[in-house]
């Protein structure tokens, strides 16, 4: 009897369900949290000055000279402008979201290493449960679901993945460091998987190889290193210092430029209403 | 640590031990990167235990279903409830009474 079409089922089956059961995990036992007002607060801020803030003006016993707190700046203007167009549930559905887009990039990287159907259910699973207590609503999640759809373009064979998926890296770390400081994670994990790997013969492989890896490494990964705890810590005034929120230089501009944007996608001419409200003389 | 000895798993061991390493150690370092972590250790696990399975001489190799099923079972006694243990999911903070959200957000 051919048994390749039922166990091919069968595979199949499992993995439908491994995704569903991981799914429902990770969406259905998630840690309550209450109301995210401090994002909510800073979203807020960094919309209605359509840039980010040089100095904390949220808490009144802080000094003047306290730089705003932008690590996760792109988290609260995302989730004030949600919260404000289509109303707290919103909130619910992004998280749901992330995580369905993180399973999908696992369940990619499942598939590019080899893993057989029913062992990636079973491992999707074990995931998924053993990741429960340690995410939390909002930007944790968010930064799970990046990492895992920087993992699913990451593996397969080397140079096939670094000349076809790898470009995609770039604006998932841009938003993933705007998003949650972890970001500094890849920069150390990417350096491990270039140059450890990609020694093999390979038809794609470039006749300068080290060259082209340090070429992509660089302007990719570079991104996510400002971000780092140890920069946070060594610095007074980098609480506030993202690669794409720093307080000076060519890079605020980018920042503000990057607010500007997502500001005016989710609501379109919002700037100039905004500008118009502070224009308007009160009564 | 098995399957550094099959033709899959040799292929790409340096990248493995590295990243495994890395893996390891930013979990150590803060629970805010053990999920990230684990990510990376999921498809690890997977892909090597059936390296390893795959290596296995014929009469070994029929057991891995049965072992596949095991662990599954394993897998569902740990993490459902059952008489006279709590289910892993009561071990998990309850809602603050302030909380706007849904009880479950």
């Amino acid at each position: 009897m051919d048994w390749s079409l039922p166990v091919c089922f069968f595979n199949s089956l499992a993995l439908a369900l491994g995704l569903g059961l991981a799914g429902a995990l990770l969406v259905l036992g998630l840690k309550p949290a209450a109301l995210p007002y401090e994002s909510l607060a800073l979203g807020r801020t960094v919309a209605e000055a359509s840039s980010l803030p040089r100095h904390e003006n949220l808490v009144y016993s802080a000094p003047a000279s306290q730089a705003f707190d932008a690590r996760s700046w792109g988290y609260d203007l995302l989730a004030f402008l949600l919260v404000r167009n289509f109303g707290l549930s919103a909130l619910r559905l992004g998280d749901a979201l992330a995580v369905g887009l993180g399973l999908l990039g696992l369940a990619a990287a499942f598939f590019r290493r080899g893993a057989r159907p029913f062992s990636s259910a079973l491992c999707l699973v074990w995931v998924a449960w053993a990741t429960l207590p340690d995410l939390a609503p909002g930007p944790p999640v968010w930064s799970w679901a990046l990492a895992g759809l920087c993992l699913g373009l990451l593996e397969g064979s080397f140079w096939e993945a670094f000349f076809n998926r790898w470009v995609w890296l770039a604006p998932l770390v841009v938003l993933w460091v705007n998003l949650r400081a972890s970001a500094w994670v890849l920069a150390p994990a990417l350096a491990l998987w270039l140059f450890l790997d990609g020694r093999e013969a390979d038809a794609l492989r470039p006749q300068q190889p080290r060259l082209a890896k340090l070429a992509f490494f660089l302007p990719v990964a570079g991104p996510a290193l400002p971000a780092s705890p140890g920069l946070a810590l060594a610095a007074d005034e980098s609480k506030s210092l993202g690669p794409f929120a720093a307080e000076s230089g060519g890079l605020h501009r980018a920042s503000a430029c990057l607010a500007a944007a997502g500001h005016g996608v989710l609501e379109p001419g919002g700037l100039v209403l905004d500008r118009q409200r502070t224009l308007q003389p009160g009564p | 640590m098995a399957s550094s000895w099959t033709g899959s798993g040799r292929s790409s061991l340096a990248r493995d031990a590295g990243l495994f390493a890395l893996a390891g150690a930013a979990g150590l370092a803060s629970t805010d990167l053990l999920p990230l972590a684990l990510l990376y250790v999921g498809p690890l696990t997977a892909a090597r235990a059936d390296s390893v399975v795959d290596a296995l001489p014929q009469g070994l190799r029929r057991w891995r279903w049965p072992l596949k099923f095991l662990v599954l079972g394993c897998l569902l006694w740990v993490g459902l409830p059952h008489r006279g243990q709590p289910s892993f999911l009561s071990h998990l903070p309850s809602a603050p009474a302030e909380a706007v959200l849904p009880k479950k957000y």
